[in-house]
């Protein structure tokens, strides 16, 4: 367990990351903007997606068990509940957002 | 915090969920305006206990009867939160606090060996314990003495209470050793299991709800030990129950040796005096200190909520609810006027202080 956990880590981080630096990789070939400014703003973009969707992950973990507790003793509070869920859900859209308007300015 | 919040997101909210079922206060006030016994079971039928008493034109002549099932609401309550909680220590916690009824139902079997009574006649005063409870019931109530049933659970912390207090059994030829050895086991098992919780916040809140109960009972038990078992100041403090957290042991001699209510009242801390400083009989001391304890749980509510206290606070107040609730069925059973029943009821329930 003491040696999965780090892995899981490392593993999601390289995961999120992985996709920033091919897309730099690519960037510099191809864009009219400095070398330099977009590689920080690809890797900018992916952050804000990445790490956008690990706390969507986090938010979405909690209040979906909280909302399926809820929900077990209250079956009528499902739709509520589904609103919280969705609201959760909605970081992860904020960052996709985001990184769209960095990509834009490349 | 997240950490905390990952562990009790999905039992406070199944708590939350729960908690919402308690009766509310237009449930206490018909109940307690209800003409007769039979409209108070029919409104009663309509509460969320209602779901407990299925066979109620069968069951309505036997007060007793109805006791036991609508006890089997808060029986059910603990094996949700049980089951709901993830950290095995938690779930101790919750363990330790139900063994407070396999200890009830350990009692009557003592007694019904005690009296060469069988199960079928005291099963009525048994709580329906469910799955949750891991003793071996039917052996133990195929035992002969109380040796025995030491015997048979001496992997238990009951056990080991039994066998050190059946010498003074034999000595004294009464149950109560062997019934204060039960008792004192269940509240030292629950103070282990609160020092075992692994999150400091944890401890802090379970000792918080934990602690001015045991206080409470230990007021209960001084009064009780003083009054109607008439014991010495040392023997009432030798049966207090450990883990208060206002009462020290200083405190509970002053307690135990007070003559009368004025001075017992001025031997309490400072706190306590202020919540039962207008106690003028014995008996209403159960009263104001429940209602100030329904206080203490309605805080706990309303403050940070990713800790076990919450669980606790819970199934407290739910078995605070359900006595209120069988006081009221007596009551009612035996035709007594709303007037008459007021007093006997916390104020939880007759609607003097709303928590």
């Amino acid at each position: 367990m003491r040696i999965k956990r780090p892995l899981y880590w490392i593993s999601g981080w390289f995961l999120t990351l992985l996709p920033c630096i091919v897309w730099a990789q690519e960037a510099t070939a191809t864009a009219g903007v400095s070398p330099e400014a977009a590689k920080w703003g690809y890797i900018s973009a992916a952050l804000a997606v990445g790490v956008s969707s690990l706390g969507a992950g986090i938010a979405v973990a909690l209040v979906g068990s909280a909302a399926m507790g809820a929900v077990s003793e209250r079956p009528e509070m499902a739709g509520r509940a589904l609103i919280f869920v969705g609201l959760a859900e909605g970081i992860a859209i904020y960052g996709l957002i985001v990184a769209i308007m960095i990509l834009g300015k490349l | 915090m997240i950490l905390a919040a990952a562990r009790y997101a999905y039992p406070n909210a199944k708590v939350r969920g729960l908690r919402s079922r308690r009766l509310t206060a237009q449930d206490r006030h018909f109940l307690m305006e209800a003409k007769d016994f039979s409209s108070f079971l029919a409104y009663l039928a309509t509460t969320p206990y209602g779901r407990v008493l299925p066979n109620l034109e069968e069951e309505k002549t036997d007060p007793w009867v109805l006791e036991r099932l609508l006890a089997r609401s808060l029986m059910e309550d603990y094996a949700k939160v049980t089951r709901s909680l993830r950290g095995q220590r938690e779930q101790e916690l919750v363990l330790a606090l139900f063994s407070r009824f396999e200890s009830e139902n350990l009692k009557v079997l003592l007694r019904a060996l005690f009296s060469g009574r069988g199960k079928q006649a005291v099963s009525r005063l048994l709580y329906p314990l469910g799955n949750l409870s891991a003793l071996p019931w039917d052996d133990l109530w195929a035992c002969n003495n109380p040796a025995e049933i030491a015997d048979l659970l001496i992997r238990n912390p009951f056990g080991q209470a039994l066998k050190h207090a059946i010498p003074q059994f034999n000595a004294q030829g009464r149950l109560f050793p062997l019934e204060m050895a039960l008792d004192l086991s269940c509240f030292q098992r629950l103070k282990q299991a609160i020092s075992g919780l692994r999150s400091k916040a944890d401890r802090k809140a379970a000792k918080r709800i934990l602690g001015p109960y045991v206080d409470i009972l230990n007021i209960l038990w001084v009064i009780r030990l003083k009054i109607h078992y008439g014991l010495s100041h040392e023997e009432i403090v030798n049966y207090s129950l450990p883990g208060g957290e206002l009462l020290t042991l200083s405190y509970l001699h002053r307690l135990a040796r007070a003559e009368d209510i004025s001075s017992f009242l001025e031997q309490m801390p400072r706190s306590l005096q202020r919540e039962v400083g207008e106690v003028r009989e014995w008996e209403d001391f159960h009263t104001y200190l429940e209602t100030w304890f329904l206080r203490l749980i309605a805080r706990l509510f309303v403050g940070p909520p990713f800790h076990i206290g919450i669980e606790i606070a819970f199934l407290l107040e739910k078995e605070m609810e359900l006595t209120g609730l069988i006081t009221l069925l007596e009551a009612k059973a035996q035709g007594l006027s709303p007037d008459q029943t007021v007093k006997k009821l916390p104020m939880q329930f007759s609607g003097v202080a709303h928590v």
